[in-house]
């Protein structure tokens, strides 16, 4: 039991890291966070979606063995990117309530042109 | 009339293009990995590991041969370069395989 | 390459898609049933109630197994044994027997108290949709076939990552309320780029699998200048070095249990690998002769990713270790490909994962047709039978598989156990109507045209539903019922069959409201009220065209 809440806790960072590596695309800031808004962490984003990604190994590695570990966490990075196209397309309201606590001011600016 | 016979006409050379460049690629993929599992085996690896080897990259090599074969679709020379070494490494293989596995 | 760059990405174009539309309907059925395979054993315990079995308190041993087998045949001499042992997914033991008199047996029997299951009714996954995945049931050409599409699979997946421009740009990007042509592409590219490496290595390692067997055919070659088979005898010979054999002595011994060299073999794994090892098959030759050899075999560990080739043989009648494999490190390459590609061990996230990863190799594949037939529509509306032809080969390969593959399902839990037609036993009736139903699916798709998808998809949500029902009604086992006996695959198919349902039947609502719009365009278009309708409906109509 204690290992596959691990390997939910991985699911989840990889699930966090696909959403900023998403979020910080122009297209998808639109349709998330609205037209003109700025990527949820800054210049941050993308670093922190690959840090992410990268930390979602540790708890797979704690909850399993070493090879599984690494098997899962890929696969698990390919679901939650799938995951993450599919919250975009159908779901983009959920997103947006899971990052906007992330961004530190409201992102009323709307600084965009066009 | 015209157009449909020249369409039939076009459909069989491009039947006898994926032949000669998706299957035959194929024989030469495999002979040349024949070819290397000898040539490993007669260095000292065992033929069992070599060939293992050599087939899974032939695969690899399958897949240059075919976009190769497809980059001008309109050359006559790629379909038959592909049939033409495959006919040769296979040649090779068999006249050397032989002597190989006699030492 | 020594082609000019200009040329060389609409080469590629052309080779795609060219290539994929002719393989699509291969593609498809060798990608559809792996993916069910991933759940073979669970499909397996669905159409074969009689293996719904809990695991024993206390398991009984392979010894009194054969002694429960030789009891029930008392004239036999066995001359040789194949057991399977219970596992997890496969809870009962496998036996199979050959007699001196050259008779045989087969069987599987309960873990806990031996006795019989019954005679096996139904070939079910394991039977019938796996090997549908390596070899298409048509023996020497199907594997040819399988080998070259998954071959061309690969190399259409070099080629569409030539071919998609925006590969990291549009990593993310599925823009489902465009026009349909645009978001079929998407999905396309969507699918294709986020499970690449794994599609990729699924390829490469299915061809592991069969390394041998394909290797053969480079050996072949050499064989032409080699009449002796040297080449190929040494290859299998170093192939099957796990394996040992020796000749019989003729004089009768007796035979030690097996039960303690199965657990002196998991002792010898266990520290060699440093985790629990479980043997999962024994195979014995010359039994009861004083050559007897007991090979005890762990072939698909649980707790590892490798399909290792662990192997000990045992003389029969002293317990003598006779051999003991050990793969090479390149051996240990290829195993682990077999193990990554057949998914034995247990682990239920990688598996349900794989499914999701599979599940998403079908779509690439399906929207790769029809975004072919999309885009064909567009440009030769002076072919209609072209396109109409692979619209129907498009209905066939996506709706009319599942529909076929519900067909098995439903038709299993509707034969009765002794049913047989035209000199076919059940299992056979079962896999015939799976093709039939496929067949149909064509003829339909043929008849109906667009309307097809529609009913298919109504279809498959019928037919799913009814296997549920036909499940609970036949075998009293429904959902509740599962979980309460702690019957999780059953559960597990149940659950799968009614989200098949569910999208079945949202898809063919979604098809249903588009075609409406079709029509009421056509007919606005054709009352010329106001002009030709914009927007969607137009987008629709163009489409439909």
């Amino acid at each position: 039991m204690g290992s596959l809440l691990l390997l939910g806790v991985s699911a989840l960072l990889a699930l966090a890291g696909c959403t900023l590596l998403a979020l910080n695309q122009k297209q998808h800031v639109a349709t998330v966070l609205g037209r003109g808004a700025q990527p949820p962490l800054g210049k941050a984003t993308p670093a922190t979606g690959w840090l992410l990604l990268a930390l979602a190994l540790i708890p797979s590695m704690l909850g399993d063995r070493p090879g599984f570990a690494v098997l899962y966490w890929l696969l698990a990075i390919f679901g939650s990117a799938l995951t993450v196209v599919m919250l975009i397309a159908f779901k983009p309201g959920w997103l947006k309530n899971a990052v906007v606590p992330l961004v530190s001011k409201p992102e009323m600016k709307s600084r965009s042109v066009e | 009339m015209m157009p449909v016979a020249r369409r039939v006409g076009y459909g069989i050379v491009m039947a006898l293009r994926f032949f000669a460049i998706c299957v035959i690629g194929w024989f030469l993929a495999s002979g040349v990995a024949g070819l290397a599992g000898i040539a490993l085996h007669a260095v000292g690896v065992p033929l069992s590991d070599g060939m293992l080897a050599t087939s899974l990259l032939s695969y690899i090599f399958y897949i240059v041969i075919v976009i190769w074969g497809f980059v001008d679709r309109t050359s006559i020379w790629r379909p038959l370069t592909v049939v033409g070494l495959a006919a040769l490494t296979i040649m090779a293989a068999g006249a050397l395989a032989p002597g190989v596995l006699d030492t | 390459m020594s082609e000019s760059k200009p040329g060389f990405r609409p080469a590629m174009t052309w080779l795609h898609s060219w290539a994929g539309l002719v393989l699509g309907l291969l593609l498809m059925t060798i990608w559809w049933t792996g993916t069910l395979s991933v759940f073979d054993k669970e499909i397996d315990r669905w159409m074969q109630p009689e293996t719904r079995i809990a695991a024993p308190e206390q398991r009984i041993s392979a010894d009194a197994i054969v002694e429960r087998v030789l009891t029930e045949r008392p004239d036999g001499t066995l001359s040789s044994l194949l057991i399977y042992l219970p596992e997890e997914r496969v809870p009962f033991y496998e036996v199979h027997a050959e007699f001196e008199n050259a008779e045989s047996y087969r069987g599987r029997l309960h873990p806990g108290t031996g006795e019989e299951l019954g005679d096996e009714v139904s070939l079910a996954a394991s039977g019938f949709l796996y090997p549908m995945h390596y070899r298409l049931h048509s023996g020497a050409v199907g594997y040819i076939a399988v080998a070259l599409a998954t071959f061309m699979m690969m190399v259409l997946l070099v080629t569409g990552v030539v071919i998609h421009r925006k590969i990291f740009t549009d990593f993310f990007t599925f823009r489902a309320n465009r026009k349909s042509r645009r978001s079929t592409l998407d999905l396309h590219n969507v699918t294709g780029t986020i499970f690449l490496p794994f599609h990729f290595l699924i390829c490469l390692s299915g061809f592991a699998i069969f390394a041998g067997w394909y290797a053969s055919i480079p050996l072949s070659f050499v064989q032409l200048a080699d009449p002796e088979n040297r080449a190929v005898e040494l290859f299998y010979a170093a192939d099957n070095d796990a394996y040992y054999s020796r000749e019989a002595a003729g004089e009768p011994a007796e035979m030690l249990a097996m039960a303690p060299m199965v657990a002196q073999a998991e002792t010898i794994w266990r520290d060699r690998y440093g985790v629990e090892a479980k043997a999962d098959r024994i195979d014995v030759t010359h039994y009861g002769d004083a050559n007897a050899v007991v090979e005890v075999r762990r072939h698909f560990p649980s707790n590892r990713t490798e399909a290792h080739r662990d192997s000990i043989n045992f003389d029969g009648a002293t317990g003598a270790v006779l051999t003991n494999f050990e793969a090479s490190p390149l051996r240990k390459t290829r195993t682990w490909l077999e193990g990554f590609h057949q998914v034995r061990f247990d682990h239920w996230p990688i598996r349900w994962l794989y499914l999701v990863a599979g599940l998403s190799g079908c779509v690439l594949i399906g929207t790769g047709f029809l975004f072919w037939a999309a885009s064909r529509r567009r440009k030769e509306a002076a072919q209609p039978f072209k396109v109409r032809l692979v619209d129907t080969i498009a209905v066939g390969s996506i709706t009319g598989l599942v529909l076929a593959t519900g067909a098995f399902l439903v038709v299993n839990r509707v034969l009765p156990l002794d049913a047989a037609a035209l000199g076919i036993e059940r299992a056979g009736l079962e896999v015939r109507c799976f093709f039939y139903v496929w067949l149909l699916t064509f003829v339909h798709a043929a008849i109906r045209k667009q309307r097809a998808w529609m009913e298919q998809c109504r279809a498959i949500a019928v037919l799913a539903v009814s296997a549920v029902a036909l499940n609970w009604l036949t075998t009293g086992d429904h959902l509740l019922a599962a979980i309460g006996k702690d019957l999780w695959p059953i559960v597990g198919v149940d659950l799968s069959l009614l989200s098949t349902a569910l999208i079945a039947a949202l898809a063919a609502g979604r098809l249903r409201s588009k075609m409406r719009q079709v029509e009421e365009a056509a007919v606005a278009t054709h009352r010329r009220d106001m002009g030709s309708p914009s927007g969607a409906a137009g987008t629709v109509a163009n489409r439909a065209e």
